[in-house]
């Protein structure tokens, strides 16, 4: 997974450091250029004081008038150096700085304009400039040469003062980089908090955005969430509106079966099978088909409240059994789905356990961080653990004379798959059945595997 | 006893109003749900069955309004509404019973004496039974002190019942018709005299005692 915060500081950094490079090659290189021309310069301006105190001697050569040499050149190895050369003669004379070295005639590389050289002579670094003048009629060759090791130094102590420099402010810029696309991107994170609430049922919608680029998509999330809601209630209007509009033609044609049975059994029987097969057809695929399932976000159902109102439908429902049905939930317990799931599987547990119970039906609900346990216990004869797996199947009886069991359980099952639970059924401590549901509190949490009893 | 029966569809509504008053119900039918609201308060239904599924008023809405005005009379739901939040929505807003569609008329005749019986405070699931005197709401018959059963006619059988689940109470003639006969049957207060009279023969003059200017009481 990307993180635009990481890709828009990666890429501020790889600019960054480029445009640093850039401007510090240019940079130093722009000052060598100019400490260059700038010894140079003076390199030729030495060269006319020079080119002035050269001078014929008695004997025909020629010599240079100490007078006008600036002492420099007589230092040996100075780091000043110029020697020259008139007309047609081979020989060079010397500076004495240069002791008995000389100055290249050709060869390093070439500096600038005015056929300034930069020579490397044992190790330091010479800057060599060549000038050809006329005097007395005569060619006089020149060459001059600075010893630049002390602008090299300094070059490179810049150099390094300058990458430090650099990397200060790169730092620097980094840092608020980084903060400045933090608060950016902060009503993104703000977001993804509160969709986080909305998945965990905190809150049924997101609160408006305050940035123009996010609204837009919380508008969006509100719009797909309420519109799966209404979406959801339509269909199940429909689907009631359908039962009630397929069922009460059903329930005349089984009367006008039963009638039939009055006068011809033998050709009500296979009738009467029929009815029953699509009726169950029927009463199944509606209740599977109003299941909503852990689609839709922001849902949290308080449990006590309904289990309380479902106890007291069930209790109206057997109050001729006398049963005592009991709860005991934790306080505080929601289910993280929809109301209509919840009711539909306690409805159901609830229900076998009252059909099969002697007197005591209790349920316990419990919640701890990944998931909601739900416990259905009676105290009737329980099922034995080779049929229990059957019970699970979809539609399976083990007691056809007590109507609806297997679908019920068929519907619990249905449902805790939607929600990515698990049913387990096992034998409750009087002997009866316990069916216990577990359901995850956050989609992602898997339940549906058993975890290895300890 | 008298039965106000609501339901819209035209096939199920006349079926299930013949096959109740076979079981010994009089039965006025409504098939609308404002009609349903307002026949629910003459006091002279001793229990309706009403379909959620209405034209004009939802069945729970008239179940609802009839509850806030204190009206208490015993409701069974008969409905193709079997999700159980439908269930609870049934029983929270006032139902004593609740009936998914389809059905037996077998179940909904027990569900509705079951329902009667314990509007009348009588427990016991095999049929109407008053000190020593029982009624077999099967075959319409009655025992008196563990004696031969005797059969009786469809309107004694109704009468008989309707003084069992009333026991000790005055019963004015015109209180037994209403309980006794629907909308449909016009019918002389004096014939229920004769039927009276009747009843007397079959299960013992002291039990029904007349209270001259006032009507019948019968006694436990």
């Amino acid at each position: 997974m990307k993180s635009i915060q990481n890709r828009l500081n990666g890429a501020f950094v790889v600019i960054t450091l480029v445009l640093c490079v850039i401007l510090w090659l240019s940079y130093s290189w722009f000052l060598r250029q100019t400490a260059y021309d700038f010894v140079s310069a003076s390199l030729g301006s030495e060269a006319y004081v020079l080119l002035k105190s050269v001078e014929m001697d008695d004997d025909g050569g020629w010599r240079i008038n100490p007078q006008y040499v600036a002492p420099v050149y007589e230092q040996p190895m100075s780091g000043h150096y110029f020697q020259f050369q008139v007309g047609e003669e081979s020989k060079w004379h010397y500076s004495r700085s240069l002791w008995d070295e000389s100055i290249p005639l050709e060869g390093g590389k070439p500096v600038g304009d005015d056929g300034l050289r930069l020579v490397d002579k044992h190790g330091r670094p010479w800057l060599v400039r060549s000038e050809t003048f006329t005097k007395d009629g005569r060619a006089l060759r020149m060459l001059l040469a600075a010893d630049v090791s002390h602008i090299e130094a300094g070059l490179s102590r810049l150099r390094w003062t300058m990458m430090a420099v650099v990397a200060l402010f790169l730092g620097v810029m980094l840092l608020a980089q980084v903060l400045v696309v933090r608060s950016g991107l902060q009503s993104l994170v703000r977001v993804r908090g509160q969709l986080n609430r909305l998945k965990e049922g905190d809150i049924r919608q997101l609160p408006d955005a305050d940035t123009a680029e996010v609204e837009p998509l919380v508008t969006e999330i509100n719009y797909l969430v309420q519109s799966m809601e209404m979406r959801l209630t339509r269909s199940r209007n429909a689907l009631g509106n359908l039962a009630h509009a397929a069922k009460t033609p059903l329930t005349v044609l089984d009367r006008q079966i039963e009638a039939l049975a009055q006068q011809a059994p033998d050709r009500a029987g296979p009738l009467r099978e029929q009815s029953l097969q699509l009726r169950e057809l029927m009463e199944r695929e509606l209740r599977r088909a109003r299941i909503a399932g852990a689609a839709l976000p922001g849902q949290r159902v308080f449990l006590q409240q309904e289990v309380d109102k479902l106890l007291r439908t069930l209790r109206a429902i057997y109050r001729d059994r006398g049963l005592a049905i009991e709860s005991d939930i934790a306080s505080g317990s929601y289910f993280p789905g929809e109301r209509d799931d919840l009711v539909e599987l306690l409805g159901n547990l609830l229900d076998n356990g009252c059909k099969w119970a002697r007197r005591r039906v209790s349920i316990r609900g419990r919640m701890d961080e990944r998931c909601l346990e739900l416990c259905v216990e009676d105290d009737g004869p329980g099922i034995a653990p080779q049929l229990r797996e059957r019970l699970l199947e979809r539609g399976a009886r083990l007691d056809e004379s007590r109507a609806g069991h297997g679908l019920g359980m068929s519907i619990v099952g249905e449902i805790v798959g939607q929600y990515g639970g698990r049913l387990t059924l096992d034998e409750a401590a009087g002997g009866g059945l316990r069916a216990c549901v577990m359901l995850p509190r956050r989609a992602g949490i898997d339940l549906s595997v058993r975890p290895p009893t300890p | 006893m008298r039965v106000l029966l609501v339901e819209d569809d035209p096939v199920l509504g006349p079926e299930l109003k013949t096959e109740l008053a076979r079981g010994g119900y009089a039965v006025d039918l409504v098939d609308n749900g404002i009609d349903a609201e307002a026949a629910g308060y003459e006091d002279i239904y001793d229990l309706a069955v009403l379909d959620l599924g209405l034209p004009q008023r939802p069945g729970l809405e008239v179940l609802q309004n009839w509850r806030r005005r204190h009206n208490a009379l015993p409701v069974l739901i008969l409905t193709a509404r079997s999700a159980w939040q439908e269930r609870v929505d049934g029983f929270e807003a006032g139902a004593d019973d609740y009936l998914c569609k389809p059905f037996h008329t077998e179940e909904l005749l027990a569900r509705m004496s079951a329902l009667l019986r314990r509007v009348h405070q009588r427990s016991g699931s095999a049929g109407l039974e008053v000190e020593g005197l029982r009624l077999d709401e099967k075959t319409q018959s009655v025992i008196a002190d563990g004696g031969e059963p005797v059969n009786l006619t469809g309107t004694e059988y109704r009468l008989l019942r309707y003084l069992m689940h009333n026991p000790g109470r005055v019963l004015s003639k015109l209180q037994l018709v209403e309980h006794l006969y629907d909308d449909a049957v016009e019918n002389d207060s004096n014939v229920i005299e004769a039927y009276v009279k009747m009843l007397r023969k079959k299960i013992g003059r002291e039990r029904i005692e007349t209270r001259r200017g006032q009507g019948y009481v019968f006694r436990p």
